[in-house]
């Protein structure tokens, strides 16, 4: 895969899918450790900027080879131990970690938001061999 | 350029010979176009030639600078090109799936999803080949037709 089209089909849907869940952790953290805080509409452009934070350690997939499952698998780790590494660091250098609990409770979010990022790229895979594969049965039965 | 077919009898001597002064772009085609032609192919296994079935070709590898062709008794190993498989097979269901591998779609038993974008498909005799994701939308756009 060319590196134009790794960009078009693997960080833009990663991006995508990481916006969204990231709103969705900020308001579960949110309303659990500081549920009366308010916020100005600046707030919007946190998740757009985390999301782009968390997209670039995905750049670690990048390959113009074919990978092995073994490859395959340390890269997925590096990613998970870069993404922890840049939105931790971020979020401590602009003092948003305050407390060991929160800095574990952050890293705990990143991780199920990976896990869910993951999960959601892999249920749509599942979705396309569905139909590959019924498409397939059609055409050998014809 | 001068065309002279010659009759015979028996299937099996049947064969194209071209007589050139150069192997220029022109010839290499006609060679090529003449390999595959048909519903049967002609490869080398264990330092013999054989003829068999394109249906029976589980899927074509590129190893190097060499084709091998895996049915579901041995590979066979052919003198083409991946590309030239690729371009002449369509019609019957073989097509690409990455970079080394041109599978037969009516010999995939399913398609399964893998880590990292890619897929594998899951061929009748047991065999799991790697599709690459680039090559996804190809395989949905020709059995989809275009959904």
């Amino acid at each position: 895969m060319d590196f134009k089209t790794f960009l078009r089909k693997n960080l833009l849907l990663t991006f995508c899918i990481s916006a969204t869940c990231i709103c969705l952790a900020m308001a579960v953290v949110g309303l659990s450790f500081q549920p009366d805080a308010q916020f100005g509409y600046e707030v919007f452009f946190s998740p757009l900027f985390f999301a782009g934070l968390a997209t670039l350690p995905s750049l670690v997939h990048y390959s113009s080879r074919e990978l092995t499952l073994k490859q395959s698998l340390i890269r997925q780790l590096i990613h998970f131990l870069l993404l922890e590494l840049v939105i931790l660091s971020i979020l401590y250098s602009v003092g948003q970690i305050t407390s060991l609990a929160a800095g574990l409770a952050l890293a705990a979010a990143i991780f199920v938001i990976d896990l869910i990022v993951n999960l959601i790229l892999w249920i749509n895979d599942k979705k396309t061999a569905g139909e590959i594969n019924e498409a397939l049965k059609i055409l050998q039965n014809d | 350029m001068n065309v002279r077919i010659k009759p015979i009898s028996n299937i099996e001597e049947e064969c194209l010979i071209i007589e050139c002064v150069e192997v220029t772009s022109d010839i290499e085609s006609i060679r090529s176009y003449a390999l595959t032609k048909g519903q049967t192919l002609t490869g080398a296994a264990d330092e013999r030639i054989y003829r068999f079935e394109l249906a029976d070709v589980l899927y074509f590898e590129a190893v190097d600078e060499r084709l091998f062709a895996y049915t579901k008794t041995r590979p066979y190993e052919l003198k083409l090109r991946l590309y030239e498989v690729d371009q002449a097979y369509r019609q019957q269901h073989f097509i690409r799936c990455s970079k080394s591998f041109v599978i037969n779609l009516m010999q995939v038993d399913s398609i399964s999803p893998a880590l990292n974008g890619r897929f594998h498909a899951h061929m009748k005799n047991g065999e799991i080949i790697i599709i690459s994701r680039q090559y996804v939308a190809d395989i949905k756009r020709i059995l989809l037709g275009g959904k």
